[in-house]
Order: structure tokens, then sequence, then C-alpha cells
């Protein structure tokens, strides 16, 4: 079979829409070359329209196909910009939450500097008078003999509380 | 997972925060904290309203436990030689090869005002006491003493002691 019978089989199987699309492109590239025999030369303008149709699309598709790119930089851009926002917002909320700890315990000791009290089997007393005895007890239990020891070593104190 | 990660280090963070805050503080505090509030216990703790400026104490804190065990006492021991490590004993007396008195005076921070730990654990009652105020281990004993003076005139109500 020669190549011009071959293309006319081509071409009828193209008509009837049964070609695939390699045969396809072997007929538009064969209608590109200059040699055509005279019987198939009306064919020739079609298939030039065809690729030059099949070229816009394929510029089309680089302008997509680079569209894409420049969407998907943004979006990577965009997505950098979200990660630090983000590492942002987080430093900010971790700053807040030292300074909220830092001034939560700054209040804890404002309150125990603020009220005096005394706790007995787990029960809580701020009444004056049972924290004055507690706390008499407590100081007399402490020195209870131990008095002169105590003077004793007073003088001894003097040597480093100096430095 | 990248939602949790963010959470993890915020909670790492605050959480160092209070670590950082707790490493400032004594380790007898957890002592008056775990043992304070216990059947057998009893936790004062003398602040501004009773203190007031007759005094240099401006915080007062003591502890006793009536009948200790071999447990609190060794981590009221172990409490103490941590934060006196850099201190100064001021009284030790020993009985029977055990520790039954102590008056220490805690390392001087730089513009802070000065730390005494005491304790006492005879009979096996146990005491502990922390101090802060501005004057110096000399005047521990006065001020002690001004400070059971207090109780006399507190609320301009003469009180018998």
């Amino acid at each position: 079979m020669d190549n011009k019978n071959h293309i006319e089989i081509l071409l009828e199987k193209y008509f009837e829409g049964m070609t695939s699309i390699e045969e396809e492109k072997m007929l538009r590239d064969y209608f590109q070359q200059g040699n055509i025999p005279e019987s198939l030369e009306i064919y020739r303008p079609m298939f030039a329209f065809f690729n030059q149709e099949i070229s816009k699309e394929s510029s089309v598709i680089s302008v997509i196909g680079k569209s894409e790119t420049v969407i998907q930089q943004t979006a990577k851009k965009q997505k950098k910009n979200l990660i630090i926002i983000r590492w942002v917002t987080t430093g900010i909320a971790a700053c807040f939450l030292i300074f909220a700890g830092i001034t939560l315990l700054n209040k804890q000791e404002e309150k125990l500097f603020a009220h005096s009290r005394i706790y007995i089997n787990g029960e809580k007393y701020t009444d004056i008078e049972t924290i004055r005895s507690g706390t008499i007890n407590t100081l007399n239990d402490l020195f209870e003999g131990n008095e002169e020891i105590f003077s004793a070593q007073i003088d001894a104190l003097d040597s480093f509380i100096d430095e | 997972m990248k939602i949790h990660k963010k959470y993890l280090i915020l909670f790492l963070l605050s959480f160092s925060v209070h670590w950082v805050a707790a490493q400032n503080g004594l380790k007898i505090e957890q002592i008056f904290k775990n043992y304070g509030k216990q059947n057998g216990s009893i936790l004062i703790e003398l602040a501004n309203d009773v203190l007031g400026n007759q005094t240099k104490i401006n915080l007062y804190k003591s502890l006793i436990i009536s009948s200790s065990t071999r447990e609190t006492t060794d981590s009221t021991l172990i409490a103490i030689g941590y934060d006196i490590k850099d201190g100064s004993k001021l009284i030790e007396t020993q009985k029977d090869g055990k520790l039954e008195l102590g008056y220490y005076f805690l390392k001087k921070k730089e513009n802070s005002p000065a730390e005494y730990i005491l304790y006492k654990n005879k009979s096996r009652k146990l005491t502990l006491i922390y101090i802060r105020g501005n004057f110096p281990p000399q005047q521990l004993e006065q001020e002690l003493d001004k400070l059971k003076d207090l109780f006399i005139t507190v609320n301009k109500k003469r009180i018998k002691l």
C-alpha cells in the first residue's frame, strides 16, 4: 500500500469519524508538507486550518499554564504570609500568656500579703484572736528552752552579717 | 496536626513561665502547701494587716505539725537543705544525730529583703517558720519579740497575752 492510498483510507476513516488521535495527527502532518498529490490538494486548507486552531489552543493552554504558575506562586506567597501571621499571632498570644502568668503570680503574692489567716486542721480562720493565739503559741513553742542558745549565737552573727 | 503543634508550643511556653516562676520560690513553700491544711496541722500566714509598720518583718509563715511522721520530717529537711544551700546556719542543735533545732539565714539577693527559715522538731512536734524582712540576723530575736507584742494593740484593742 503506497502512501497516497494510505492517506485516502485515513481520510475515509476521518470523515466517518473513526480515526484515532494519532491518525488525525498523521493526516495533519501529511497536509503540512509540500508534496501533496493533486487529488488530495483539496483537503490541504482544511487541515491547515485545523493546525492553526490547534496551535492557537496550545498557546492558550500555555498561557493558562503560565497563569496557573503565577496563581500557584501567589498562593505559595499567601500561604507563607499566613504562616508568618499565624506565628506572629502565636507569639503575641504567648507573650500575653507570659504577661498574664506573671501578673497572676504577682497578684497571688499581693493577695497573700493582704490578709492574715490561720488554718487549723485544714479549716481557715481570719479572726485576729485565733491568729494571735496561734502565732504566740508557735513562737513560745519555738523559743521554749532555746532562749540561751539563741542569745549565745547573736554575737557570733556580726562576723558575717556585714559582708 | 499543625494546630496541635501550635497549641503544644503555647502550652509549653505558658508552662515554662510557671516553671520559671516556681523556681524563684523556695522549696519549703511546698511543705507549707502539702502539710499546712491537713489534720493535726496549724498553718499561719501573717500579712500587712497584722504586721503593718510596727515590725520589720513583712511576711511570716509558720507551720506546726503536731505529730510528724518520718516522711514529713525528711521532706521538710530536704526542702530546707535545698533552700539554705548558699545561706548560713545561725543555730543548729542535734539530738541523737537528728536535727532538733535550726535557724537559717538564706542567701541575700541584691535589693531584696532578708529571708529566714526556723525549724524545730522535738517529740515529733515539727515547727517550720519562714520570715522575710528588712533586718539582719542580729535583730531576728528582737523582731520575733516585736511580733508577739504586735498582738497586744492590734485593732487599737488591748489583748491580754
